[in-house]
């Protein structure tokens, strides 16, 4: 029987072994007591109240490739989750990102006094109350930046849209929040010509939130008071260089020294991608035209004018 | 003794020329409106531009097949067809004229003919707008009515850039054609001859027209002095 045991432990760590880089070996090694069971990727109870299924399982491997992955489970969550079997008590534990992330100076860039003002501004918490949470959008067993780090923005757009679609393509995670189903998001956007590829250049947020944010923006907008003109974004001085590309032309700015090269590289936005060298030639051409034209018209004249008399 | 009147431009080349040169201005206007859009004074919504656009330029396609079509079958197609044997020469005579001989009121080198109706100049450059430009311009428009087609990366850059500059490049080619050609067109026996005879078809023989109009002019002379 102590051979079935030491066995069935030793499949249990081998297979939970996070195939990311190695970390600090005392982080891993504590969380490797919860991870001998959060791992397996069933594990999970079912809410006696709501009758949900909530999830207990964390990838390590997601984990240890997230923005938190040098912390120990109980950096965040109680001591007592050490012992086994939990004690009930516990499954009522209220855990609140600024409790670590408020006046740390390793996280002033992040503005995270900010992103609660314009959380609590969101149409998410005015609906929702408490009910909503950081959690809800942001899981922080797999969270990582992106937009800040990233020189791939349709990974970026990809990572982010995902946050949002996570609830809103789930009919059954949006009747648990707010009570209703709301309509499809191709009908909530048929008004936008090429969907599909709207959606994949842009976020959902760089249209459903306010750009006046020193981070990147947490408060997200009714949807009466979405970006809905085109031009907005489809012009020279797009609002996506203050949302999308806000990190990234900060970056171009500096080493290429204007800032269309960051769309030129990245996308295309009509109205808003005008190459400076294309333009300024087809200035130069049209204006050598016109006054080649006029000074061609106007020998003729003074010809004609000559044989007259 | 050479025809005064020439009828060289049937009905159908008429329509398609008038409904070409009108949906240009469309195009040019609309895609102005699209590359340098803003957002406090549009002159016309961007969404409105672009419908004007989209609709302009699916119509332009369906004249262009028009005329592709019918300048085959009508043959009016040899009239874009230069002599190979004397072609640099012929390019070079016109181009003399249009940048000397014209000042110095010399007759036009390639007389217009029912043999004849472009010079050589018209000739190269009509085969490339019509058979070369052309043809790219819609294409890329075509592509860029279709987005999600179009190749995501080529040479280390968005697909879609690429083609959207390339459109805008034609485009800005093309319309500067234009303007060169509208002011060409001026240099017809009057100012406003080759614009009639694309209206009416008949293009009238310029000497006649020259000779007639300098009495006219000189009969006019001599009345205001007989006034003063």
């Amino acid at each position: 029987m102590k051979i079935l045991i030491a066995a069935f432990s030793l499949l249990i760590l081998t297979s939970v072994e996070p195939a990311a880089k190695p970390n600090s070996p005392s982080n891993r090694e504590e969380n490797q007591n919860c991870f001998r069971c959060h791992s397996m990727s069933t594990l999970s109870y079912r809410d006696t109240t709501t009758g949900i299924i909530k999830s207990l399982s964390v990838s390590p491997e997601e984990f240890y490739n997230s923005n938190h992955k040098d912390l120990e489970c109980i950096d965040c969550h109680s001591k007592d989750f050490q012992t086994f079997p939990h004690n009930a008590k516990l499954k009522n534990e209220n855990l609140y990102c600024l409790d670590c992330h408020k006046d740390e100076p390793k996280f002033k860039q992040f503005h995270f006094e900010s992103i609660e003002k314009e959380f609590k501004q969101s149409i998410h918490y005015q609906k929702l109350g408490n009910k909503f949470t950081c959690f809800d959008c942001h899981d922080p067993h797999s969270f990582e930046i992106h937009a800040r780090i990233s020189k791939d923005i349709k990974g970026t757009i990809l990572y982010d849209n995902s946050i949002c679609l996570n609830c809103h393509e789930n009919n059954f995670k949006i009747k648990y929040l707010s009570g209703k189903i709301l309509p499809s998001l191709y009908t909530a956007h048929s008004w936008l010509p090429h969907i599909n590829l709207h959606w994949q250049s842009v976020r959902c947020i760089d249209c459903h939130t306010s750009p006046n944010t020193p981070g990147v923006s947490h408060a997200i907008l009714p949807k009466g008071k979405a970006v809905k003109n085109c031009v907005e974004c489809h012009s020279k001085n797009s609002l996506l260089l203050q949302t999308l590309y806000k990190f990234e032309s900060k970056r171009s700015r500096n080493k290429e020294g204007f800032l269309n090269a960051v769309i030129l590289n990245n996308s295309y936005v009509i109205g808003a991608t005008r190459n400076y060298y294309l333009n300024l030639l087809s200035f130069i051409i049209f204006g050598l035209t016109l006054i080649a034209l006029s000074f061609h018209g106007f020998l003729r004249i003074k010809s004609k004018k000559r044989k007259l008399k | 003794m050479k025809n005064e009147k020439l009828y060289l431009y049937p009905v159908w080349l008429r329509i398609w020329h008038w409904l070409n040169a009108l949906l240009f201005l469309s195009l040019i206007f609309t895609g102005l409106n699209l590359q340098y859009s803003k957002v406090n004074s549009p002159v016309i919504e961007f969404h409105t531009a672009i419908l004007i656009h989209n609709i302009s330029g699916i119509t332009l396609t369906l004249n262009y097949l028009f005329f592709f079509v019918l300048n085959i079958v009508s043959g009016n197609y040899k009239y874009y067809l230069p002599k190979l044997k004397s072609f640099g020469k012929d390019m070079l005579l016109q181009l003399k004229f249009y940048l000397s001989g014209i000042f110095k009121n010399q007759e036009h080198p390639f007389e217009t003919t029912s043999s004849r109706k472009f010079n050589p100049l018209q000739q190269i450059t009509y085969l490339n707008i019509m058979y070369a430009l052309f043809p790219l311009l819609l294409i890329s428009g075509w592509a860029l009515l279709f987005p999600e087609f179009i190749i995501n990366r080529l040479f280390q850059t968005s697909g879609l850039l690429l083609t959207a500059v390339f459109h805008t490049s034609i485009g800005f080619l093309l319309s500067i054609f234009m303007i060169g050609h509208i002011y060409l067109a001026t240099t017809g026996t009057t100012v406003l001859s080759n614009f009639k005879s694309m209206l009416t078809g008949w293009h009238v023989h310029e000497n006649h027209l020259v000779k007639s109009q300098l009495t006219e002019i000189k009969i006019q002379q001599v009345q205001n002095e007989n006034e003063n």
